[in-house]
């Protein structure tokens, strides 16, 4: 056939051809794409999991608070399950939630739950004991780790395991899990605010169900973790080994995800409040409702519950499978996506890039307490320090028999509420974003609670054995306690020390080799060179190390242009070392190039409002951050100062963006350990020496 | 064909609004967020699919009748009917009241509610009205109207072309009752012009998304991976929309030149480099450089000839 030349021939077919043929283009791309979607959908498994995150402590100690949030949130949300068998979902709190529930006992809402396969129906349930049910029920697994929602990232492990050891015990009292079944808690940690820490592996050794296997051993974090540290390889589920101890992390996302070769999505993942909490003026379908002005009570908004309740049918009736996460573990497990996690990802707390991590709790950037985060986070290291010593003087006394075992064990208990106490003071609200004036109260109350339940213990102690007595009491001499194991035959010192800080000369910043220091905001400055002597440790002993004091005077005063206070150390600190949280005798070696780089900056380089780059805030709880490349080591005092360091390639800062001080009118004085030519090992055995386990010094009066 | 393939689009993106409904259920809804209604999501999976599904059935039943009625009057009146049907105003109206809505609810004690509230005797500045005007408000299919009019707007470059070929085929105007109507060369090489237009609105709305998703990114929010990898915002932010807004530039400048001196060499060369410019925009740069390519073609062939002739 001859080939059309003619343009008025080709001018009559080629628009038309040309349309038809764009119009194939766009439909078939349009129909392509969607269809593929649509297929894609229809033929995936669907799979939900939930964690409804609940936080008793929401107004501290505030009992209308606690009360309300457990009959017009948990309990509705109880009951909601209890309509529906089929569904399934994780619930997050603290013990302290248990034991507030179980405190109320019949005093809260009520519910008559209707039997599956009309067996009947459970009249008139209490909170404690619906939960007890649909948990039995195996429709509600918890996931219940700490005792108060405390910052744990932030402190010692013993802090960490006080808490937890006593929430196992007190689930065990409230029949949640017994010797035979420990399904209904959750082997999946999920911490308040987000924080997360490859270190807490260490629960897979020290927590172990009847049956030899660890209780816990998955940690949650979000996406945005790995995704801030770099972690890129894909995977539903990861697993890391630090300690001996493998762990898994799952990683959570708000959005829908192929995980496991399925569509996985979560019902929830947030605030459990929100799903039904009624607060201030609200207009519903029966009309207007008051819920009260005070941002500390919540009623019970039903209108608010159905959406969610209608949601999760409508998912149900799609064919979604909701599962808990213990299952929903397995289910990667067996269908191969789990991967390593191939990198260190530090320590983090609340949502990483948008809240800048742990620097939330070492600033004060929005909130209106009286106090400074630091000063709540330093008072609680120090008595973490002291309840630490107070036990081991117990064990001491009960171990030379002066003690009888009944008065042992109440004493016991004392040390017990004491270390609830300091839980309690260390609860992550005290601190971070827009802590309220009654919150650093609060804190300060539980911690006045902690020392006085300590005190008498230590009291009782010194007058119930006959060398401490004599010690004290009579020869008003002095005995050091030592809660680290320097592998002295005997964990107190009468009369004497085993270590001793002493000061050998005065020291300027030249004196600190390739180390330099800048400070802001600061009215005095100084350098001692220092030794510490220990004839029990010999890797330490005789180590020369120089202590930097500097005092920040309050900054909430026109006098300061700039509110914020900083000290920073420079130097080579491209690759470091450091203890992770809740492995004080263990160390991590990261370098910054590994990780998203944080490019140059002033100190304003956060800000809410605009988009960032990669902080890196470390909160090292034992103090410690250890150049590799200079041999040097900066420490803090953690009873001074317990600021966040802020890691870069050239320097290490602490900070906080105000100085309240509201303990001491003069002002903070914060001190920094700097240890030249040492190796890590000599590091962590300071750190841990002067933080950690530091030695009490008992006399007379204290 | 043409109309069918419209129709298949208005079809697939009823498919996309149920896809889209199916996702939304299952984010987690709080009510008390301006989106976290569940009723949004059978909103969308049964009434603004639903809209599409009656726009793909209009689309092909009235452009039947349009081609193939023996009668030229029906023709003519069933063209203009569905060219009516297909023209944006739908979506201008849509987006109008969608954002009206949406406006009226997150300020609900503003200055546009209050007056909308008082044609319903509320009073939006007294605690009970502004409550309750917000339960109104939070009644409305607001999201629903925008996901309507975003549909709408993605599919308007096919809906355009279709309502112009049905309108040259069948020799109407859509307005007025004389006009010049133009000869299908004519009508393609403007539609070539208006698609490096289009093509050039579309790099710079891939660039508006490209410094949106990066900024959203850059707060943390990464919602999108792992489409985007959080530290991926800078790229997002600073250099994609860099390279899109080119891409933009040099098609809105080939776009003039081809429209005024199309027959230039330089002219054609630059169309040319535009053609292929085209082809790196998904789906809607293959739509308009298919016709830019026609354009192209045709003219070479009028060049040619006007050659031989000399």
């Amino acid at each position: 056939m001859e080939k059309t030349t003619n343009r008025r021939d080709i001018a009559r077919v080629e628009p038309y051809k040309a349309f038809f043929l764009a119009m194939v283009i766009a439909s078939s791309s349009f129909a392509g794409t969607f269809l593929y979607l649509a297929i894609s959908e229809m033929t995936r498994p669907l799979i939900a999991t939930s964690h409804y995150h609940f936080n008793i402590q929401f107004e501290g100690l505030d009992e209308t608070s606690m009360n309300e949030i457990v009959n017009n949130s948990v309990i509705p949300l109880l009951q909601m399950y209890s309509r529906h068998p089929a569904w399934k979902a994780n619930i997050e709190f603290q013990g302290l939630m248990l034991e507030w529930m179980n405190r109320l006992g019949n005093t809260t809402r009520k519910t008559n739950v209707t039997l599956p396969n009309n067996a009947g129906t459970l009249e008139n349930q209490n909170g404690i004991d619906l939960l007890r049910y649909l948990v039995a029920r195996g429709q509600i697994q918890l996931i219940v780790v700490q005792y108060s929602d405390a910052l744990a990232i932030a402190y010692p492990y013993i802090d960490f395991f006080k808490s937890i050891n006593y929430t196992r015990q007190l689930l065990r009292d409230l029949d949640i899990i017994n010797a035979t079944s420990t399904s209904g808690v959750s082997h999946v940690v999920l911490l308040q605010e987000g924080q997360f820490a490859l270190g807490s592996s260490r629960l897979v050794a020290d927590f172990q169900k009847p049956t030899g296997s660890p209780a816990y051993d998955t940690f949650l974090t979000t996406r945005e973790t790995l995704s801030f540290y770099g972690v890129e390889n894909r995977a539903g589920l990861y697993t890391y080994e630090i300690g001996g101890e493998q762990v898994y992390v799952l990683p959570y996302h708000p959005v829908p995800m192929l995980e496991g070769g399925a569509e996985h999505h979560l019902l929830w993942f947030f605030d459990g409040e929100y799903v039904n909490d009624g607060r201030g003026p609200t207009w519903t379908e029966s009309g207007y409702i008051d819920y009260g002005d005070e941002a500390a009570y919540i009623g019970f908004n039903e209108e608010k519950q159905t959406n969610h309740e209608r949601q999760l049918e409508d998912l149900e009736q799609m064919g979604d499978v909701f599962m808990t996460l213990d299952e929903w573990v397995a289910y990667m497990i067996s269908h191969g996506d789990v991967q390593p996690l191939g990198k260190w990802v530090p320590e983090t707390h609340w949502a990483i890039y948008r809240h800048h991590s742990s620097f939330v709790w070492m600033s004060d950037t929005r909130g209106n307490t009286p106090y400074d985060d630091n000063e709540i986070l330093a008072r609680c290291y120090e008595t973490h320090q002291m309840l630490l010593a107070t036990e081991v003087m117990l064990n001491y006394s009960r171990s030379l028999a002066a003690i009888d075992a009944t008065t042992y064990r109440s004493l016991f208990s004392n040390m017990t509420r004491a270390w609830l106490n300091l839980a309690l003071a260390e609860v992550s609200d005290s601190t971070g974003i827009k802590p309220s004036t009654f919150e650093g109260e609060d804190a300060i109350r539980n911690l006045n609670n902690a020392i006085s339940n300590a005190s008498y213990v230590r009291s009782f102690v010194i007058n119930a054995t006959p060398g401490l007595n004599d010690t004290i009491n009579v020869m008003h001499g002095a005995i050091q306690i030592l809660p680290s194991n320097l592998g002295t035959p005997n964990p107190l010192v009468v009369n004497g020390s085993a270590v001793n800080f002493t000061t050998t000369g005065v020291a300027s910043i030249g004196d600190l080799g390739q180390v330099g220091i800048q400070t802001m905001n600061n009215d005095s400055f100084g350098i001692t060179r220092m030794r510490v002597e220990t004839a029990w440790d010999p890797t330490l002993n005789g180590t020369e190390y120089y202590s930097v004091l500097s005092n920040f005077p309050r900054t909430n005063t026109s006098a300061f242009t700039e509110k914020w206070s900083y000290i920073t150390f420079t130097g080579d600190f491209s690759t470091i070392q450091y203890s992770p949280c809740f492995w004080e005798n263990l160390s991590v070696q990261i370098t910054r190039a590994d990780y998203n780089a944080d490019t140059p900056d002033s100190y304003n380089d956060w800000s809410a409002d605009r988009y960032d780059n990669f902080e890196i805030y470390m909160p090292l709880p034992n103090g410690l951050i250890y150049s590799t490349n200079m041999h040097c080591a900066i420490v803090k005092n953690c009873t001074s100062t317990h600021l966040c360091a802020k890691w870069n390639t050239r320097d290490v800062r602490f900070m906080q963006t105000k100085t309240l001080s509201n303990l001491n009118p003069a002002g903070e004085t914060w001190n920094f350990f700097v240890m030249l030519d040492v190796n890590i090992s000599q590091a962590i055995a300071f750190a841990n020496l002067v933080n950690t386990n530091a030695p009490l010094r008992v006399h007379e009066g204290i | 064909m043409g109309l069918c393939g419209l129709a298949i689009v208005y079809a697939s993106m009823g498919i996309g609004m149920v896809l889209l409904a199916r996702v939304y259920a299952m984010i987690p809804l709080e009510q008390d967020s301006e989106f976290g209604d569940f009723d949004h999501a059978l909103g969308m999976r049964y009434g603004a699919s639903t809209f599409f599904f009656v726009m793909a059935a209009a689309t092909i039943i009235i452009g039947y009748v349009a081609l193939f009625s023996k009668k030229e009057n029906t023709r003519k009146a069933t063209s203009r009917l569905l060219a009516f049907l297909l023209q944006p105003w739908i979506t201008f109206a849509v987006i109008t009241i969608g954002v009206l809505w949406y406006l009226q609810l997150s300020n609900s004690d503003g200055d546009i509610a209050a007056f909308f509230a008082s044609l319903q005797g509320i009073d939006v500045n007294t605690v009970v009205g502004q409550a309750h005007y917000e339960y109104i408000m939070r009644g409305t299919p607001y999201f629903e109207f925008m996901m309507v009019a975003a549909g709408l707007g993605l599919i308007t470059p096919f809906a355009m072309y279709s309502n112009d070929m049905l309108l040259t085929v069948n020799d109407a105007f859509l307005i007025g009752k004389k006009r010049k109507i133009l000869g299908p060369v004519e009508r393609l090489h403007n539609q070539a012009c208006q698609g490096l237009v289009g093509t050039a609105i579309a790099c710079a709305l891939f660039a508006a998304g490209s410094i949106a998703i990066g900024y959203f990114l850059g707060t943390g929010i990464d919602v999108l991976w792992p489409l985007f990898n959080l530290r991926e915002y800078k790229v997002l932010v600073e250099v994609a929309p860099s390279i899109l807004g080119s891409i933009g530039i040099f098609l809105a400048i080939a776009s003039i030149l081809h429209r005024i001196r199309p027959k230039q060499r330089f002219v054609r060369k630059m169309s040319w480099i535009a053609f292929i410019a085209e082809l790196c925009i998904p789906i809607y740069g293959w739509f308009f450089a298919l016709t830019l390519y026609k354009d192209l073609r045709l003219e070479k062939l009028e060049n040619d000839q006007a050659s031989s002739k000399i």
